[in-house]
């Protein structure tokens, strides 16, 4: 299978501390859905920002075929901050975006500004704005942490949906069993690579790094 | 005020509100402050050595403009500190060498309230140029604009050069705080960047919509601050800054009312 991302060894300190993640590497083909679980503070997000080209690892390099796109876990925005979920995906993408809008059903917020929007709803724009790039992989922080059942079905529809349209779908969670039910291969990382491979086998993993088993629904 | 004077006024404050949008949204709001008031350290060292003051101006406050901000972005120290340090010591480098002797209080003076009235075709045409440098930085780079503001994270996983977006702002923002000091002095400087922007931010959404509403405001308040002073006599930045007050406390009360309403 033809690969889109692979991270060799990624190895990162925070000004100097001790590392946060360490000798961690992964790839991914086209369209995977990839999980990764973990405690708070395992260093997930630290992950998906160095995959996203956000910060430069300390040791390891990413190789990526195509664009990145990457949603963040959540964002502060000035109270006033006025641009509208129109101007914020269109800056990112062009009028090639107004596809993406239609997708996630965002033609009803289309004028309002982000910061008057809902937790959950400010998460879809931004996974709208990740998607404006036509991105071969798609970095997820917590997609579903803030959606409500419905959006949160609809979300997981939509990025199988993508999967199956050839994008690599990375998602970091803290819903285990999200992971678990909907991703083709999951990591449970805590530092280091706990575990890697298919999510049927992930239980025991899953057990010592949260000291508490998870059955799966 | 001579016919030079009034142009130079009006384009000075029109380009520090347009730049005033973007520098309230990047949080750096305290960062007109700060600039104005290293300005007349610019001052100090100008006449301290006897050089033109506002070329050298212009390069001091550039530079400070660089530091305060590589300082604070690289995580060192908290940006408002940063200011708050260079505020003082520009501050202080004034005081010390224009206060002490007979003849550069004059210059002191001038440094702190302006020279609204002491205008050259030089400075008029430097106004021009920063406008139009400062139109062609916004209407070019808008959308890595609106990114950067929004979230540098996100602007970096755009691809989006953000270095290159901040440091244009910032030396647009400088070299403009420093023709504002000249037109209105170091005390009122930085108005002229952040009542038009925060006004136009309590009415309108959209970053292009509240870039344009920022310079409306600032044409009107100024062109009303030059009729007054014309039959007044007032001092032109005093009655500006006034005007933009009243149009900014006007747009918040509209604002709360707005809201309570909904
Ligand atoms: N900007 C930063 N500066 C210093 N330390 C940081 C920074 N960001 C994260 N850390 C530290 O790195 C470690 C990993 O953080 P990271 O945010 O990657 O964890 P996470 O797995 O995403 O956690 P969570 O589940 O709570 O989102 C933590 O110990 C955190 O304190
Ligand atoms: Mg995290």
């Amino acid at each position: 299978m033809e690969k889109v991302l692979r991270a060799e060894k990624l190895t990162h300190t925070y000004s100097g501390g001790d590392p946060v993640i360490e000798d961690v590497s992964l790839s991914l083909s086209r369209g995977e859905l990839y999980g990764v679980v973990g405690p708070n503070g395992s260093g997930k997000t630290t992950l998906l920002k160095i995959l996203g080209g956000i910060i430069k690892p300390l040791k390891g390099h990413v190789e990526i075929r195509g664009k990145v796109g990457y949603v963040p876990q959540q964002i502060f925005v000035e109270e006033h901050f006025p641009a509208t979920v129109k101007e914020l995906i269109t800056a990112v993408g062009g009028r090639a975006s107004y596809d993406v809008l239609a997708q996630l059903h965002l033609h009803t917020i289309w004028d309002k500004r982000f910061v008057d929007l809902s937790g959950g709803q400010k998460k879809i724009v931004l996974i709208g704005m990740a998607l404006s790039i036509k991105p071969s992989v798609l970095l997820l922080d917590e997609p579903t942490a803030e959606l409500d059942v419905h959006f949160r079905k609809h979300i997981l529809v939509f990025l199988k949906e993508l999967s199956r349209q050839g994008t690599a779908v990375l998602m970091v969670s803290h819903d285990i069993n999200f992971i678990l039910t909907n991703a083709d291969r999951v990591m449970v990382l805590c530092r280091k690579v706990e575990f890697e491979g298919s999510p049927t086998k992930a239980g025991e993993a899953v057990k010592r790094v949260f000291g508490m088993g998870v059955t799966v629904e | 005020m001579s016919e030079v004077a009034v142009l130079n006024l009006i384009i000075v404050s029109l380009t520090s509100s347009i730049l005033g949008v973007p520098l309230v949204l990047k949080r750096l709001s305290l960062l007109g402050a700060g600039l104005s008031h290293s300005a007349l350290g610019g001052v100090a060292i100008a006449y301290l050595m006897g050089l033109s003051p506002l070329p050298t101006t212009l390069i001091y406050t550039l530079l400070m403009g660089i530091l305060i901000y590589t300082l604070s972005s690289r995580g060192k120290v908290s940006g408002d500190a940063v200011i708050a340090v260079l505020f003082t010591s520009g501050v202080a480098l004034g005081i010390l060498v224009l206060g002490d002797h007979s003849h550069s209080e004059a210059h002191l003076s001038e440094a702190i309230l302006g020279e609204p009235f002491k205008v050259s075709w030089y400075d008029l045409i430097l106004s021009i140029f920063l406008l139009l440098l400062t139109l062609l930085f916004i209407l070019r780079l808008r959308n890595h604009l609106t990114l950067l503001c929004f979230n540098e994270d996100l602007a970096v996983s755009y691809g989006i050069r953000v270095d290159m977006v901040a440091y244009s702002l910032l030396i647009l923002s400088s070299l403009s705080i420093v023709l504002a000091v000249k037109v209105v002095g170091v005390l009122l400087a930085s108005a002229l960047f952040v009542i038009p922007a925060m006004t136009s931010l309590f009415l309108v959404s959209g970053f292009g919509r509240a870039v344009l509403l920022s310079s409306a405001v600032s044409l009107i308040c100024t062109s009303a601050g030059v009729i007054i002073t014309e039959r007044t006599g007032f001092q032109p930045g005093g009655v500006v800054v006034f005007a933009l007050l009243l149009m900014f406390m006007a747009s918040f009360l509209f604002n709360q009312v707005r809201s309570r309403l909904q």
